[in-house]
């Protein structure tokens, strides 16, 4: 036979398909970063945040970006606040 | 969409060229190419003098162009290549069309 029998001649292209997605940030490493009963000092950070999931308490202050930071040396303790709220504050020694 | 263009002097045969990609299915399911493929294919592999004409057959294109006299034969061949691409633009016309000069 002259031509060898290809069946997609007439076919679009291989799907060489591409995506435009594929992209993300890097992670913000938010979190806990003193965990509760842990002693730390005063002006170390203990809770990085977007937005007030944990609220500041006694001896604990909110940054401009939301960070919670201890304000004098203690140990640190997670309480509930009301319903579903949760609030952190450093117990001074 | 696939391009048939089918060029005659009179009543003499003279090309035949088939461009373009059907697109009626992903790449290996794409029926209506498949269809094409074969019917050209089987046809140019019936020519009794294949010397007698340019052929190409290529991803994608095809061309079959006489340089002599077409032989009662080939005249055959060539009807059933034509008449082949004709039934399958029948119902796929949204993949192929044909257009006579």
């Amino acid at each position: 036979m002259m031509f060898k029998l290809n069946l997609q001649l007439f076919a679009s292209k291989k799907g060489v398909g591409s995506t435009k997605n594929g992209r993300d940030s890097a992670g913000r490493r938010l979190g806990a970063k003193v965990a509760d009963g842990q002693w730390c000092h005063a002006g170390s950070i203990i809770y990085r945040q977007r937005g007030t999931r944990i609220y500041p308490g006694v001896n604990t202050k909110k940054g401009k970006d939301d960070t919670i930071f201890a304000t004098c040396n203690g140990v640190v303790k997670y309480e509930r606040l009301g319903k579903d709220k949760t609030i952190v504050k450093v117990v001074a020694d | 969409m696939i391009k048939v263009k089918i060029s005659k002097a009179g009543t003499a045969f003279e090309s035949l060229e088939v461009k373009g990609h059907a697109g009626s299915g992903p790449y290996g399911h794409d029926l209506v190419c498949a269809a094409v493929s074969a019917v050209i294919t089987g046809g140019l592999n019936s020519l009794e003098a294949p010397q007698d004409y340019d052929i190409e057959l290529k991803e994608g294109y095809s061309l079959l162009k006489a340089n002599k006299q077409v032989s009662a034969h080939d005249a055959v061949v060539i009807d059933t290549i034509i008449c082949g691409l004709k039934t399958i633009a029948e119902d796929n016309s949204d993949f192929i069309t044909i257009k006579a000069e």
